[in-house]
């Protein structure tokens, strides 16, 4: 069996794991419980907070960046099933007093504020979750403060787990039921657990051996490549090239301290070093050339799955990247350098200007050398006079041009701002090119 | 679209339809499909003691009834 075989079981055997985690409740309650006293659409909508509640729980699971569960899938779909199961959960926890008001002709379930003070705690649940997915469903376009949602986002979650808990232990009809019981007990346990674990442990573990800058070289006039090392007497994790990893940097002097995940731009062949390159855009972004040799960081990785590494069987590729995306292709080929693969590389790299192109000297010199087969192309929006590269923006022209001569048989590593990602994904996707030789990273978690 | 994002839109989907189709299924047999009565299915009749219904749904502040007692058979 090969590691992908053997990923893809593992990912398949964690699937299931979930959907038996949320079908269990349900299952079990339709088996053991007789009548309900209830009209079915009453206990339809019952059944539908067992399962949402559970799938609460999990989104804890699904959010602790444990590397177990994102390596069979990378974290950005790890994040994406997140997202995806807090509508799913959401829904169902809507349905669930509707249902019964509907069922039962209990509308009072809804509007009545001479309720038990269970209900009310259900009530604020309801109130909670929706807007938690409101918040983060449209947090960008709302201009709210990426740290500020995150603060509200986690405490609101453990409100939401806590205050549905107690509702649905004190109003459930079901939880008589000794395996009901302890199963929520174990949701509960698991889910403050992981939080205590993500929050709090893992940091203070990380804080107890920081890692060490040992140098910030500016690579243009927004970006820098930041290089990070191990504490004396522990090895860096290993890592395949186009992988991420978190960083906090602690760099004291009034500068703010806060976790983010940068692409590892430098080669696992690079012994002791691990590098990313940052580009200036964003308040925090904004202060890393104020970054200095001998600041400490608490570094935690690898994760993602936007590697060559992790698809053996395929041959020449085409990379297409956007600005800073191409720090995990510049990683990708500094690894077939150095390890002398001499498959062909088709890299587009778009930028705005010429100023804005990183790595600009290190992949010309790699074009020169033997291994890989590399050939660039540099695309600009807005060229100085006499550039002599592809010019504008990727659009259906400079596509058929560029790319067409490699839909049959090469695989394509898209990496860049969104628009240029949608762009590139939707063209490619109306050429009938294989979803299997389609590749992606948006930096976006 | 890569194969990721494509197999993640069908396992959401399958799971969303396995939990509504449990849902459903699990209150079919819980409410149109009623088990034989307790004393059908050999049980001591005397043994069952009549207590008002758990307060699963109840909206008002439930009145003082002992926990576990949705079924009756166990409020013994």
């Amino acid at each position: 069996m090969t590691d992908r075989q053997r990923d893809r079981m593992y990912g398949g055997l964690l699937i299931l794991l979930y959907a038996a985690l949320v079908l269990a409740p349900v299952v079990a309650v339709g088996i053991v419980r007789w009548e309900t006293g209830h009209s079915f659409l009453f206990t339809v909508g019952k059944n539908l907070a067992l399962a949402g509640f559970t799938m609460v729980a999990l989104q804890f699971v699904l959010s602790a960046r444990f590397r177990w569960v994102e390596r069979p899938f990378g974290q950005d779909l790890v994040y994406d099933f997140h997202k995806a199961m807090a509508v799913v959960a959401t829904l169902f926890i809507v349905s669930h007093p509707l249902l019964m008001a509907i069922g039962d002709g209990v509308w009072e379930l809804i509007y009545d504020l001479d309720v038990g003070w269970d209900i009310w705690l259900g009530r604020i649940a309801l109130v909670l979750i929706l807007g938690h997915v409101i918040g983060s469903t449209f947090r960008a376009a709302l201009g709210v403060d990426y740290e500020l949602w995150k603060r509200g986002h986690n405490a609101a979650a453990i409100a939401i787990l806590v205050l549905a808990y107690i509702h649905s232990r004190n109003a459930g009809g079901d939880f008589d039921l000794p395996f009901l019981r302890w199963y929520w007990v174990g949701l509960l346990v698991l889910a403050l657990g992981t939080w205590t674990f993500s929050s709090v442990v893992r940091p203070w573990l990380l804080r107890r051996e920081p890692w060490t800058v040992r140098a910030v070289d500016r690579e243009t006039h927004d970006t820098w490549t930041v290089a990070l090392e191990p504490p004396e007497g522990r090895e860096p994790f290993e890592h395949e090239p186009g992988q991420f990893h978190f960083i906090v940097f602690r760099r004291g002097r009034d500068l703010p301290e806060e976790r983010h995940h940068w692409t590892i731009s430098s080669s696992p062949t690079e012994s002791r070093i691990r590098a990313s390159t940052i580009k200036e855009s964003g308040d925090f972004t904004a202060t890393i050339g104020e970054t200095r040799p001998g600041d400490e960081a608490l570094v935690y990785g690898p994760y993602g799955r936007f590697s060559h590494r992790f698809h053996p069987d395929e041959g020449d590729l085409v990379f297409v990247a956007g600005g800073i995306g191409i720090t995990p292709m510049m990683s990708m080929l500094r690894f077939m350098r150095d390890t002398g693969d001499r498959r062909r590389i088709r890299l587009v790299y778009t930028n705005i200007a010429e100023r804005d192109i990183v790595f600009r000297e290190e992949l010309s010199e790699m074009e020169s050398g033997a291994a890989p087969d590399l050939e660039v192309t540099h695309m600009l929006e807005e060229p100085r006079e006499g550039w002599e590269g592809e010019e504008g923006m990727l659009d259906e022209e400079s596509m058929e041009r560029l790319l067409r001569p490699h839909l049959e048989e090469r695989a394509f590593y898209v990496c860049g701002p969104p628009p240029m990602m949608d762009a590139v994904l939707a063209w490619l996707r109306d050429r009938d090119v294989p979803a299997r030789r389609i590749h992606a990273e948006r930096f976006e978690l | 679209m890569t194969a990721g994002a494509r197999t993640l839109r069908i396992v959401v989907v399958l799971i969303l339809v396995a939990a509504l189709l449990a849902a459903v299924a699990a209150a079919w047999f819980r409410t149109e499909h009623p088990r034989p009565a307790p004393e059908e299915a050999g049980h001591d009749h005397a043994a069952v003691v009549s207590l008002p219904m758990a307060p699963s749904g109840s909206l008002h502040a439930a009145p003082s009834v002992p926990r576990g007692c949705g079924l009756p058979a166990t409020c013994t």
